[in-house]
């Protein structure tokens, strides 16, 4: 098997099994899961060979045209690199396991076949973001994985709170998603061609005005923005846990939240040479990473505990990319796709045993479900940055980036740091140890369906961070343009406070024993929860997206509606004239032609008396007339 | 040749034949109608015979003529006694007036 000749078929195996499912093998639930666990796993080993061969230098592209706008040709094209192979190995791995694991989870769910449709094109439209060639392929991908991530966190959408969540999900994404067609249409217009090889080019040569090239960049990760969910679009990640706990898993590692650093590590070159976008970009990162993470130490659920710690890992991956470094954006990115999507298949399995996320029902679970909690605090120990492996932690490169970068920056990235590790600590303080109360004393350890899957993914952290130190000398890292950023010091540094940051959380935990944390800190708290009134900025651009849309629909009745509605009235009256000819001119003349003839027909009718007297009389007249004529003719010669 | 000449011949002829047509158009019963048709066939033989005695008499091409009218007189009131016959039988009379059934 070559990667390079086959790439393309491990985004089409998915939404091809998508494709099969939603015309009517979705009925068939357990035949559903089986396809779709397939897919995944031949999309895995084609993923894989590909990355072998993207490692050893080589390049592929296929493309089919799609149409021609004013003399321009728009290609539909995928290409396998580096960059992508890395990502879409990270992608299907993931999903594989998440879709394994989502076999024996969603195992009583009447829609299980539903629910693998949408997770197939989940991560099929994710492997194919992955490998676009051209801005629109990338385009629509990224509007499939915003779709299928509101349709998988609305599915259980007759849960109360399910429908505004998605649509919360949907709304916002799709806000940031207008600025990426900007900025795609832009960057077209600008360049002439969708081919993102050709873009990058064109942009580093300078062929684009700075101050235009700016503004796509910024908009480009606007649309990154929303797809992360950074500030100010974090909103609907917490909310988005209303979804199915595989959702959650898939959702936060490698496919949605992902596809906004992969667009910014993408075009990196077009971040690069396009002035002060990467300090936004630093700067936008840093500030949700602080926000995310503050959030995180004062929720009092289980599963929003780790979104909010999403927010905040996505954040430190921006500022990564935005330093300087995309080695170290990418680098986090995939250990936090493993050490995330373990943390919430353990977190599913700790949800399936107590029926609940919230802290208040937890405690006490690391006797009761050993296993879950080896694989929770290994993936946990990863978050807070403890080395785990021999390799190093995730989070140094980013930190030593921002370091190089700028001082604020790097004292405000090692604080966010510094506040994961606390709030890890406590998760899994509030979790598996202390004493059990409540449903979590008859917790017994997940079923084996569960329980594989997590330990498989938590297997992978440290083999995955092995990965990563031995990739360092490797092509891969040079195809990525770079060395990882080293600062002895700041790694030092950061162990250091990770250290500290654990030791905190723990204390603090038994300090406080109980979820609530730092009463005096209430008002703080209240300010996090209430995602520091971004919530009434929402509630303003609703309202504003409702103002528009009643605005639009006002229109449409007035200038619309008028509009077909005397087009119709013109039509009725030319039908009915046409109905008035028909009746009054041709169905009359048929119906007189038809009366005269009746009327002819009574008339001659009299003639024919029956009586053979008047026939003969006629027979004589005739032969009394026939003889005349003859007589006349003889005498007329 | 003495006697009268070929036009008192015709003139008794057109006025046997005349009786014919007024017996044929006026009379109701069948019967008297079939004897009127007789009437006129035999003025048309009454003719005839004139011709052939006054114009062609070496000619016997009339005789034949006549012969052949004498046959289908008989054969025609055969024909018509036994269609009236049944009339009668059916009906209870053979008046003409009373057959008016084409006119239905």
């Amino acid at each position: 098997m070559s990667g390079v000749q086959l790439f393309w078929l491990a985004p089409l195996l998915p939404l091809a099994i998508f494709v099969l499912l939603a015309v009517g093998l979705a009925r068939y639930g357990r035949l559903a899961a089986g396809l779709a666990v397939a897919a995944m796993a031949g999309s895995t080993l084609i993923s894989i060979a590909g990355l072998v061969d993207a490692a050893q230098g080589k390049h592929a592209l296929v493309s089919l045209p799609w149409l021609t706008v004013g003399g321009r040709q728009l290609l539909l094209g995928l290409e396998l690199n580096a960059l992508s192979a890395l990502v879409a190995t990270l992608v299907s791995l993931v999903g594989l396991i998440v879709f394994l694991y989502a076999v024996s989870y969603m195992a009583q769910d009447a829609y299980k076949g539903r629910f693998f449709a949408q997770l197939s094109l989940f991560t099929g439209s994710m492997l194919t973001l992955v490998f676009a060639a051209d801005l629109i392929t990338l385009f629509i991908a990224w509007e499939l994985v915003g779709l299928c991530s509101y349709l998988l966190i609305g599915f259980w959408f007759e849960r109360p709170g399910v429908p505004m969540a998605a649509s919360k999900a949907f709304f916002l994404t799709r806000l940031a998603d207008l600025a990426l067609l900007a900025s795609v249409l832009l960057l077209i217009g600008a360049t002439g061609s969708g081919r993102i090889d050709m873009v990058l080019a064109a942009s580093t040569q300078g062929k684009i005005a700075s101050g235009l090239l700016l503004a796509i960049a910024l908009l480009a990760f606007t649309g990154a923005a929303g797809k992360s969910a950074q500030v100010p679009f974090q909103g609907w990640l917490p909310d988005a846990m209303l979804g199915p706990t595989p959702v959650s898993a898939l959702l936060h590692s490698a496919t949605m939240v992902a596809a906004g650093v992969f667009l910014v590590a993408r075009l990196y070159p077009l971040f690069q040479a396009a002035g002060p976008s990467l300090q936004v970009v630093a700067w936008i990162g840093v500030l949700t990473s602080l926000l995310g993470g503050a959030a995180a130490l004062v929720e009092s659920d289980l599963k929003r505990t780790l979104a909010y710690s999403t927010l905040s890992q996505i954040g430190l991956m921006f500022v990564g990319l935005g330093s300087g470094s995309l080695l170290a954006g990418v680098l986090l990115l995939l250990a936090q796709a493993l050490y995330k999507a373990t943390l919430f298949l353990a977190a599913g399995a700790v949800d399936h045993a107590l029926d609940g996320t919230a802290f208040a029902r937890m405690g006490g679970l690391a006797k009761r479900m050993p296993l879950t909690a080896i694989a929770f605090a290994l993936s946990a120990a990863a978050l807070a940055g403890l080395p785990v492996t021999l390799a190093f932690p995730p989070k140094d490169p980013v930190l030593a980036a921002a370091w190089q970068a700028n001082t604020a920056l790097f004292i405000a990235a090692l604080l966010a740091s510094w506040l994961t590790a606390l709030y890890s600590a406590r998760a899994f303080g509030l979790v598996f140890l202390g004493t059990s109360s409540g449903p979590a004393q008859e917790a017994h350890e997940a079923q084996p369906g569960l329980l594989v899957p997590q330990l498989a993914m938590a297997a992978l952290i440290p083999l995955g961070l092995l990965a990563d130190a031995a990739l360092l000398g490797s092509p891969l890292s040079r195809l990525l343009g770079e060395r990882i950023p080293d600062v002895p010091l700041v790694t030092a540094l950061a162990l250091a406070l990770a250290v500290a940051g654990v030791a905190a959380g723990l204390w603090a935990r038994q300090v406080w024993p109980r979820f609530v944390v730092w009463p005096v800190l209430e008002p703080v708290t209240k300010l996090f929860t209430g995602e520091l009134g971004f919530k009434t900025l929402y509630r303003v651009i609703t309202q504003l997206g409702f103002w528009i849309i009643g605005w639009l629909g006002t229109f449409d009745r007035v200038i619309f509606d008028t509009l077909t509605r005397s087009l119709v009235r013109g039509v009725l009256f030319v039908v009915r004239a046409c109905a008035g000819i028909d009746r009054r001119a041709l169905d009359a003349a048929l119906r007189d032609l038809g009366a005269g003839i009746l009327a002819f027909s009574q008339r001659v009718r009299a003639l024919q008396t029956g009586r053979i007297e008047n026939y003969l009389l006629a027979v004589f007249v005739w032969g009394l007339g026939v003889i005349a004529i003859a007589v006349l003719a003889t005498i007329v010669r | 040749m003495n006697g009268p000449g070929l036009v008192a011949y015709l003139i008794v002829g057109a006025l046997l034949f005349g009786i014919g047509v007024v017996g044929v158009l006026s009379q109701r019963s069948a019967l008297m109608v079939l004897m009127s048709i007789e009437i006129m066939l035999n003025a048309a033989i009454l003719t005839l015979v004139a011709f052939w005695r006054f114009v062609g008499p070496g000619n016997f091409d009339a005789q034949v003529f006549v012969i052949i009218i004498v046959t289908i007189a008989a054969v025609e009131m055969a024909a018509g006694l036994g269609l009236f016959l049944l009339v009668f039988r059916q009906r209870g009379n053979a008046s003409i007036d009373a057959l008016k059934d084409l006119k239905r």
